[in-house]
C-alpha cells in the first residue's frame, strides 16, 4: 500500500505540473497582451500567482516602500502657537509606533498578492485585508475627528464586501471558473459585465479610490506620518490592479 | 449646485450613504439582465430537496448527508467521489466520503447531517476548503485575526479606563 503511494505520489506530481503548465502557458493571451510575457508561476492547486515585468515592477515598489516603512521611526510634529514663545513637538507613543508599523507591514504583504494573484476570489480577499490593515493603521489614533472620518471609512469597508464578492461570485456561476488565466479567453457578456462593475466599486470603496475620499483627507490629517503613507500606496496599487483586472476579464 | 454637490461629499458622514446608494442603483440595474448558470459547474446528483426524501425511505445510508452526499469511497482511486473543482488535481475525490467517527454515528441516527456540514470535520469540507481552495482558508483567518488584533488593541488601549 505505502509503496504504491510513494510511485503514484511522483507520477502524479508530474502530471499536475505539465497540466497547469499547459493551461498557463498557451492559453494565455489576453494576460500576455496586457502586462507582457509570463516570467514565471506557482504551479499549485489555487495558489498560482504569476509574475509578468509589470507586476515584477510592481512588487519591487511595494517591497522597497514597505522595508522603507518599517525601518523608519514615527515623525516629530512641532507646533507653535500664536503668542506663546514655546514650539512644542508631538510624536506618537512607542507602544502605538509598534502597532501601527505591524500593520504597514501587513499592508504590504496583503499588497504583493493583490498585484500578483492570478485567482480572482483570491484577489479580493487579498484586497479586503488590505482594507482591513488600512483600518489597523488609523485604529490606535486619539484625536476625535480622525476616529469619526475612520468610522465612516470602516462602515464603507464593511458596505463594499459585498460588491467585492459578489461581482466574483456572478463571473463563477456565470463562466465556472475563478482562474485568470481561464477567464482571459471567455468571451465577455452581460452578467460578465455586471460582476466587473461590482468588482470595480468594491475595489474603490475598500482601496480608497477617488470618488469616495473624502473619509481619506480626515483621516491622514493624524499624526505619526510615515505609516500612513501606507494608505496611498494601496490605493495606488489597488487601483492599477483593479483596471488590468478589469481588461483581463472583459 | 455642483459647489453643493461637492460640499456633500467632502462630509464623511456621507460618504456610506452614497456608496450605498450607488450598489443599490447597480444591483437594481443588473436584475433586469437573464441570468444563466454554467451547467458545468452543477453537481450530477439529485436536487437537495429529493435526496431528503430519498433519505426518509431508508433506501441508502449515505443519502442522510442530504445534500452534501457525493457518494465514493476514502483513499480509494477507483472509487472516487464526485467533486466538481474550479483546478484540476489528480487527488480529486479521494478524501470526500470520509467521515470522523463521532460524524458516522450522527450519520446512523439521523437524517440532518448534511445540514449542519460546516460544524463537524469531515472529508466534504476538507475537500471543499482546504483542498482545491487551500490560500482562501488561509487568507480568510488572517483577515478574521487581523480584526482581532485591531479590536484587541484598541481595547487594551482604550483611554478614559476605569
Amino acid at each position: 500500500m505505502e509503496e504504491r503511494n510513494l510511485t503514484i505520489d511522483l507520477d502524479l506530481f508530474d502530471n499536475i505540473y505539465r497540466n497547469l503548465s499547459v493551461i498557463w502557458c498557451i492559453k494565455m493571451n489576453d494576460i500576455v497582451d496586457i502586462n507582457g510575457l509570463i516570467i514565471g508561476h506557482f504551479p499549485f492547486v489555487d495558489i498560482v500567482p504569476y509574475i509578468t515585468p509589470f507586476s515584477l515592477a510592481l512588487v519591487a515598489t511595494i517591497v522597497t516602500f514597505t522595508v522603507f516603512l518599517a525601518i523608519s521611526n514615527p515623525e516629530y510634529r512641532s507646533i507653535t502657537r500664536f503668542k506663546e514663545d514655546v514650539v512644542r513637538k508631538e510624536t506618537v507613543e512607542k507602544k502605538e509606533a509598534r502597532f501601527r508599523r505591524f500593520m504597514t507591514i501587513l499592508c504590504g504583504v496583503a499588497l504583493i498578492g493583490v498585484v500578483t494573484t492570478g485567482d480572482i476570489f483570491n484577489f479580493a480577499l487579498f484586497v479586503s485585508l488590505t482594507g482591513i490593515s488600512n483600518i489597523g493603521i488609523f485604529a490606535g489614533i486619539k484625536d476625535t475627528h480622525v476616529l469619526d472620518a475612520a468610522f465612516q471609512y470602516g462602515l464603507v469597508l464593511m458596505i463594499c464586501s459585498l460588491p467585492l464578492f459578489g461581482g466574483v461570485a456572478l463571473i463563477l456561476a456565470n463562466t465556472g471558473t475563478l482562474s485568470l488565466g481561464v477567464l482571459g479567453n471567455l468571451p465577455s457578456n452581460q452578467i460578465i459585465n455586471v460582476g466587473r462593475t461590482l468588482l470595480l466599486i468594491g475595489a474603490v470603496g475598500e482601496g480608497a479610490l477617488a470618488p469616495f475620499f473624502a473619509t481619506k483627507v480626515e483621516m491622514i490629517r493624524a499624526k505619526g506620518a510615515p505609516f500612513i503613507n501606507m494608505m496611498h500606496l494601496s490605493s495606488l496599487m489597488v487601483f492599477t490592479r483593479i483596471i488590468e483586472l478589469l481588461l483581463i476579464l472583459g | 449646485m455642483i459647489g453643493r454637490l461637492f460640499n456633500k461629499l467632502a462630509n464623511p458622514d456621507q460618504v456610506p450613504k452614497i456608496f450605498a446608494f450607488v450598489i443599490i442603483v447597480v444591483l437594481l440595474f443588473s436584475l433586469t439582465l437573464s441570468f444563466e448558470l454554467n451547467q458545468n459547474q452543477l453537481y450530477p446528483k439529485p436536487a437537495p430537496q429529493v435526496q431528503i426524501e430519498l433519505a426518509k425511505k431508508n433506501i441508502d445510508i449515505s443519502y442522510n448527508l442530504a445534500p452534501y452526499n457525493r457518494g465514493g469511497l476514502p483513499l480509494d482511486p477507483n472509487n472516487k467521489g464526485i467533486v466538481k473543482s474550479q483546478y484540476y488535481t489528480p487527488y480529486e475525490g479521494w478524501i470526500t466520503a470520509y467521515l470522523t467517527p463521532f460524524s458516522e454515528w450522527l450519520r446512523d441516527i439521523s437524517y440532518h447531517l448534511g445540514t449542519t456540514i460546516v460544524a463537524h470535520p469531515g472529508g466534504i469540507l476538507d475537500e471543499i476548503l482546504y483542498y482545491t481552495r487551500g490560500l482562501d482558508t488561509i487568507l480568510e483567518s488572517t483577515i478574521l485575526f487581523a480584526a482581532f488584533t485591531i479590536a484587541s488593541w484598541v481595547i487594551l488601549n482604550r483611554t478614559g479606563k476605569k
